[in-house]
């Protein structure tokens, strides 16, 4: 508790500058405080939480899904291959380099407004620190231990499954980390972008109306919901990456 | 049982090699420690020998058959204790058993049966991190016993403990290699470790590595720290010391 008592302060006092500030302004539209955007979500529990937020919540689960399987697939094989890591390396790297938002309404073309346009924008942005920290996972295991592997007769699968795999754990972790709120932002980007239902849908909507704490309401929800799946996979990690000083 | 055969190596990113023409011999049931300069060679032998490096010429071989035909010949024991931080203390002594595809049962019974001679079978269900570096090194010993090698390759396993450690873990060294009849080659910096332990030293004093300067320690097993004073091992000491000190100096 006391770790996080100065975070808890920090965050305090910048809701108290926040509500002063729009105070100040006194323009919801422009800035709503605190209060007004905590009182927007009371009155729209019912289609944030039972309607909106799910939607989301699907895009995000769903897009996370792929992206770890195929950043773990991916960081596999560019590990077992120096000549695959050599093509795909580049290619991932580019792959970021695509400008979200101008990609995303191709994918509603495609896809329509279906659940899977708004998944590809998710993976597109997720699945990179995937592979990236979790290839630097698997290179990050020590040499000597591979060589005293090797020593005991070890196949590269012994070495992997034994050595590489655990090695890796601490940066699967830190991977996820980074991939669950860059999940939900790729969501809702992509809701932004072009959806019927969804947080960033919702978002979009209320900006239109000029509702300024109806805009910020999502986003609060978004940040509560990152925060939170983050805590968990932190608690998870302590659990069972308990020797990650070790290394 | 161990023996190189004009041996030659050289490492791609030098321009002379480490070894050239090296030929010696081990038998069964020695203990041998092999001792010279920093960076004259030693770890390379023990690399030759446990085929993370290949001999470019010449043949090293273990009873009679090339090492590059074999499995399981020799068991190596590094520096540091390189115990996996994941694993137990039981699960790390399995990993030899493990890769060698021993079944579950036999396995624990010969990691029990080994931990208790090393006095860990207390630390059984421990990780790494919960022993003192002493204790971890003794993990490691139990590990490099259990992949089930005759001749254990043992480089400066307690050049990082502190003085105390090192005689208690030297004299239990002893009393193991005495229990099991195994071949051991030990390297390190240290003369007087190099005495107390071996029945014969093997010098490295050129470079390239063509020949082994061969020492008898003229002490009979059990030994004590008492024999260490005596005149004779003092000499011989000093003129382990010298010749170090002259190879350093090239």
């Amino acid at each position: 508790m006391k770790k996080n008592t100065p975070a808890v302060l920090l965050t305090i006092l910048i809701i108290i500058f926040w509500q002063i500030i729009a105070k100040i302004i006194n323009a919801a539209y422009i800035l709503p405080s605190p209060v007004q955007i905590i009182i927007k979500i009371w009155v729209l529990r019912k289609t944030l939480f039972l309607v909106q937020l799910p939607a989301t919540m699907n895009v995000t689960f769903l897009g996370l899904l792929i992206s770890v399987a195929l950043g773990l697939g991916i960081a596999i094989v560019m590990d077992l291959n120096q000549k695959i890591a050599d093509a795909l390396y580049p290619i991932v790297i580019a792959s970021q380099t695509i400008p979200t938002t101008a990609i995303a309404p191709l994918f509603v073309l495609w896809f329509g407004y279906s659940i899977w346009s708004k998944v590809l924008v998710t993976i597109l942005i997720t699945f990179f620190p995937i592979t990236i920290t979790v290839y630097d996972g698997f290179k990050s295991s020590k040499r000597e231990m591979e060589e005293l592997l090797i020593t005991y007769g070890a196949s590269k699968k012994d070495i992997f499954l034994k050595l590489k795999l655990p090695s890796a754990l601490p940066y699967f972790f830190s991977a996820i980390k980074m991939a669950i709120p860059l999940s939900i932002i790729g969501a809702a980007i992509a809701e932004w972008l072009g959806a019927q239902s969804g947080l960033g849908y919702f978002s979009k909507r209320m900006m239109s109306q000029l509702d300024g704490a109806g805009v910020f309401a999502p986003i609060v929800l978004l940040s509560a919901v990152a925060m939170i799946s983050v805590g968990i996979i932190q608690l998870l990690e302590e659990k069972f990456v308990k020797w990650r000083k070790e290394i | 049982m161990l023996k190189f055969d004009n041996v030659y190596f050289k490492y791609d990113e030098d321009n002379e090699p480490m070894i050239d023409g090296l030929s010696f011999e081990v038998d069964d049931g020695d203990f041998i420690s092999v001792i010279g300069a920093s960076g004259c060679g030693k770890s390379t032998v023990f690399r030759l020998i446990n085929g993370l490096e290949k001999a470019q010429r010449g043949s090293i071989s273990v009873d009679g058959k090339n090492i590059a035909d074999i499995k399981n010949y020799s068991a190596y024991m590094p520096q540091k204790d390189l115990l996996f931080p994941w694993r137990t203390i039981e699960k790390n002594i399995c990993m030899p058993m493990e890769i060698q595809k021993i079944n579950k049962t036999e396995m624990h019974e010969k990691a029990c049966e080994v931990l208790k001679e090393v006095g860990l079978y207390e630390y059984r269900d421990k990780y790494p991190k919960d022993l003192s570096g002493g204790m971890k090194q003794r993990a490691s010993f139990a590990r490099t016993l259990l992949s089930g090698a005759d001749l254990m390759l043992l480089d400066e396993p307690f050049s990082a403990l502190d003085s105390i450690t090192r005689m208690g873990l030297q004299e239990w060294l002893l009393d193991e290699w005495q229990k099991h009849k195994k071949t051991v080659l030990f390297v390190t910096h240290d003369v007087e470790e190099a005495i107390f332990l071996s029945k014969k030293i093997f010098i490295i004093t050129d470079r390239p590595v063509s020949h082994f300067e061969e020492c008898k320690v003229p002490l009979s097993y059990p030994r004590n720290r008492d024999d260490m004073k005596r005149s004779d091992i003092g000499d011989m000491k000093a003129m382990l010391i010298k010749k170090l000190r002259q190879e350093a100096a090239v």
